[in-house]
């Protein structure tokens, strides 16, 4: 079943459509990757999922239900969480510290200054799980200051995961990266699934084309290719896209 | 990161197709006939209540221009220039201040098919008379501060007649001027648009170029769609928006880039004919709920001396500041941010091919950069062979040639504009910059000795050829120093013929003559002189040894 959905997406800023009737169908506990060139139309893309731009036309399916025209706030209570190409870490706190603070945040009625030590030691087991799945349990007590960029990333998604989240957004989580760092975060990302469905936007179509499950390539606001790597492999629209004229 | 609402610079610079563009924002298809006057006025006037104008006088008296009002007055300029044998393809010359009847003779010059040909006021005799020559204008239109200038020394210009703007229609007039308002006071308001098409020139501008004169670039009709999508994609000026482009529309940028494309988006301009004082600037920016403000650098390093007291007494709504016309220092661009709330977006173009980069809206403007390119344009840094450079390593700033460039060449002197190209291909600013690896552009000086005062470029040999006619003066060489408030100012070293000796009233006499015969911006601020000049082997001046005396 389609976890996420869009269905003719189309958003227009002014006389510019910067997306022009995307359908995108993930399928849940999939990777699902977007790829296209830099200004394809990606981040455009991500704002409409997550709610943070509306559409000029078509809209967003969450498990059936059309949520294009709910706040973005509304999207995280929906277990729809993103993280971002800029880091957005506490530098002075842990590593377990980052992950555990989000927990709380998105738990907030449980989060009081005279909460239960059980709850406590529950959202630090939590934080440890979610550690572990990026292979940060090493590094739990480290300032976030002290990781490389690459941990760095990879405990921004880990804050993205905490609380109860269905789906993952992540936008281009290898930007910054140096060469060995990468094929470490497409390992990571693709052990995140099939317990959680991800969404992946990225530029770097050699990576993607590895992990994912099903790729969708963008350029100029449409879907030129989509389907398994394979497939796209062998796309004469994906080569020229990337390859194409400047 | 991008702020919501706003597709990334990425995607725009991606996607942006001009015939989309044009399309979308123009009322007569530019393929058939394009007229900026049909554009930016009179496609407006069905609504007798939409304002074209809001104009402050010095005094502070305001007045407004409805754009039916607009309309009727440049159509009635029209039949004026008609009635005086102007047809298409004249020049006619407009040196007049901030003033409605600037924009009055520039739409009606283009209505009548010629050719605006902007001077700045701040031009002297010598300026003003190489342009009006060099342009062979039909027409010279001004005011009483201004008429003294125009003395029509060169032959060719014995018989150019004179207008003189006046309310009372005949203030500092000369025997066998104009009077502009009685002109237009006999004149029709009906005036059928003379066909132009869309590579038809609309204005002679002229810029300074490092070795000889001033040159004039040819801006056609078409200009306006080069610089339309400014406002939308960098100024990002809303309906709900109140703009305010403190720029003189004796220059491009004022007449058109933030001028002409507001009125076609159908905004309305503020005008200010005041000096720029600071109390001035946050009194105006108050009382008129200004939102989005453009100016050059000089303008916010004004505002900025005057110090933080200031924007603490004043309720003001601005939510994106602009700079443009030079480079914009860090410490300016963060001044803003701590003292209004708002950081300035530094932009980047020139007369000859247009807005080349910018800070877009949505992200957050990088310090001492001056952003990313524009929709349109390929923006690459080359070296002088034209190979592209390295991120982070120095390169001129070059633009890939298409049919959207702002001007389409040097007026009579095309040979100069082929020598703007690399490889035939990338128009060569002559400006230097360095990319980092976000794409993001930081500027790093000129690559040639031309100066940038208080946003307007200014070549030394003008100013040269003008110390060089004082009879103290054997030689002169000038080169840009920089400084805090006008970006760079004009240092002098001369070196003076025998029976003269160095003194502080010999340098303040040779200061005032440039001042009276070139301009009044453009005269040597400092003055040092020297027993002889840095010279190379084939007698070229070393400018780079000058600097280095700072």
């Amino acid at each position: 079943m389609a976890l996420l959905k869009t269905i003719g997406l189309t958003k227009d800023f002014g006389a510019l459509r910067v997306l022009d009737h995307v359908d995108l169908e993930v399928r849940e506990g999939s990777l699902h990757s977007v790829v296209g060139p830099n200004g394809a139309g990606k981040t455009t893309l991500f704002n409409l999922i997550c709610g943070f731009v509306k559409p000029s036309e078509g809209r967003v399916e969450f498990k059936g239900k059309d949520i294009s025209h709910l706040p973005s706030h509304q999207m995280a209570h929906l277990g729809i969480r993103r993280s971002f190409q800029v880091i957005t870490l506490f530098l002075e706190l842990t590593a377990l510290e980052n992950v555990r603070l989000a927990i709380q945040a998105k738990e907030k009625e449980r989060f009081s200054f005279f909460k239960r030590a059980s709850d406590l030691k529950e959202s630090v087991a939590k934080s440890y799980e979610i550690l572990h799945a990026l292979g940060l349990d090493g590094k739990a007590e480290h300032k976030a200051s002290e990781l490389s960029h690459g941990e760095q990333r990879l405990l921004d998604i880990g804050v993205a995961m905490a609380g109860e989240s269905n789906l993952l957004l992540l936008d281009e989580p290898t930007s910054g990266l140096v060469y060995d760092e990468i094929p470490v975060m497409g390992d990571t990302i693709k052990k995140l699934t099939p317990k959680h469905t991800v969404v992946l936007i990225e530029h770097r179509v050699d990576m993607v084309l590895s992990i994912s499950d099903t790729i969708t390539v963008l350029d100029f606001g449409r879907v030129i290719a989509q389907g398994p790597p394979d497939i796209i492999r062998n796309s004469e629209e994906v080569s020229r896209a990337y390859l194409g004229v400047r | 990161m991008n702020r919501i609402g706003y597709a990334t610079p990425e995607e725009i610079h991606r996607q942006f197709k001009w015939e989309e563009f044009s399309r979308q924002y123009l009322d007569w298809n530019p393929a058939e006939r394009l007229n900026i006057a049909h554009e930016a006025i009179d496609r407006h006037a069905r609504d007798p209540k939409k304002v074209a104008l809001f104009c402050i006088s010095r005094e502070g008296q305001e007045e407004k221009f409805t754009y039916r009002e607009m309309r009727n007055l440049t159509s009635q300029f029209a039949n004026v220039l008609k009635g005086l044998g102007i047809k298409k393809g004249d020049a006619v010359a407009r040196l007049l201040p901030r003033i409605p009847e600037a924009y009055i003779t520039l739409f009606g010059t283009w209505k009548a098919g010629a050719i605006d040909v902007p001077l700045y006021t701040a031009f002297g005799p010598e300026a003003i008379d190489y342009r009006l020559g060099d342009s062979g204008a039909k027409l010279i239109v001004t005011d009483p501060e201004n008429r003294d200038k125009v003395r029509g020394t060169e032959k060719s210009l014995a018989d150019v007649p004179v207008m003189v703007v006046s309310r009372d229609r005949s203030s500092g007039m000369r025997s066998g001027d104009l009077s502009f308002w009685s002109e237009m006071d006999k004149a029709s308001k009906e005036f059928a648009i003379v066909e132009t098409s869309a590579e038809d020139i609309a204005i002679l501008q002229y810029t300074s170029g490092t070795t000889g004169l001033p040159k004039g670039t040819t801006i056609p009709h078409k200009g306006i769609i080069t610089v339309l999508p400014y406002p939308k994609y960098m100024l990002d000026v809303r309906d709900e928006d109140m703009f305010w482009g403190y720029a003189d529309p004796a220059w491009v940028y004022g007449s058109l880039t933030v001028g002409s494309t507001l009125l076609c988006l159908g905004h309305s301009l503020l005008v200010d004919e005041g000096r720029l004082e600071a109390q001035r600037w946050y009194e105006i920016l108050e009382r008129w709920k200004v939102t989005n403000f453009s100016a050059a650098p000089t303008t916010y390093r004004t505002i900025l001396a005057a110090g933080e007291d200031l924007p603490k007494r004043y309720r003001l709504k601005v939510k994106r500041l602009t700079s443009g016309g030079e480079f914009l220092n860090a410490e300016a661009m963060l001044w803003f941010e701590r003292n209004l709330g708002v950081p300035i977006a530094d932009q980047y173009g020139i007369t000859e091919v247009g807005m080349l980069l910018g800070n877009y809206p949505g992200t957050k403007p990088k310090p001492g950069s001056m952003g990313k390119p524009f929709p349109g344009f390929e923006i690459v840094l080359m070296d002088e062979e034209g190979n592209e450079v390295a991120p982070n390593q120095t390169g001129l700033i070059v633009a890939k040639k298409n049919s959207y460039f702002l001007s389409t060449n040097y007026w009579k002197q095309p040979e100069k504009w082929k020598e703007c190209f690399i490889k035939e291909e990338w128009f060569n600013t002559g400006d230097l910059a360095a990319k980092d690896e976000e794409g993001y552009f930081f500027f790093k000086g000129r690559a040639d000795d031309l100066m940038s005062l208080s946003g307007y470029r200014v070549g030394p040999a003008e100013v040269e050829d003008s110390l060089m006619e004082h009879l103290a003066v054997s030689e002169a060489a000038v080169v840009g120093k920089p400084d805090p408030v006008r970006g760079e100012i004009i240092k002098a070293f001369i070196v003076l013929k025998s029976g003269f000796k160095p003194s502080h009233s010999l340098a303040k006499e040779i200061q005032e003559s440039v001042k009276q015969r070139l301009s009044k911006h453009s005269f040597p601020r400092e003055i040092e002189f020297l027993p002889e000049l840095p010279k190379t082997a084939s007698g070229k001046i070393m400018r780079r040894e000058l600097r280095k005396r700072f």
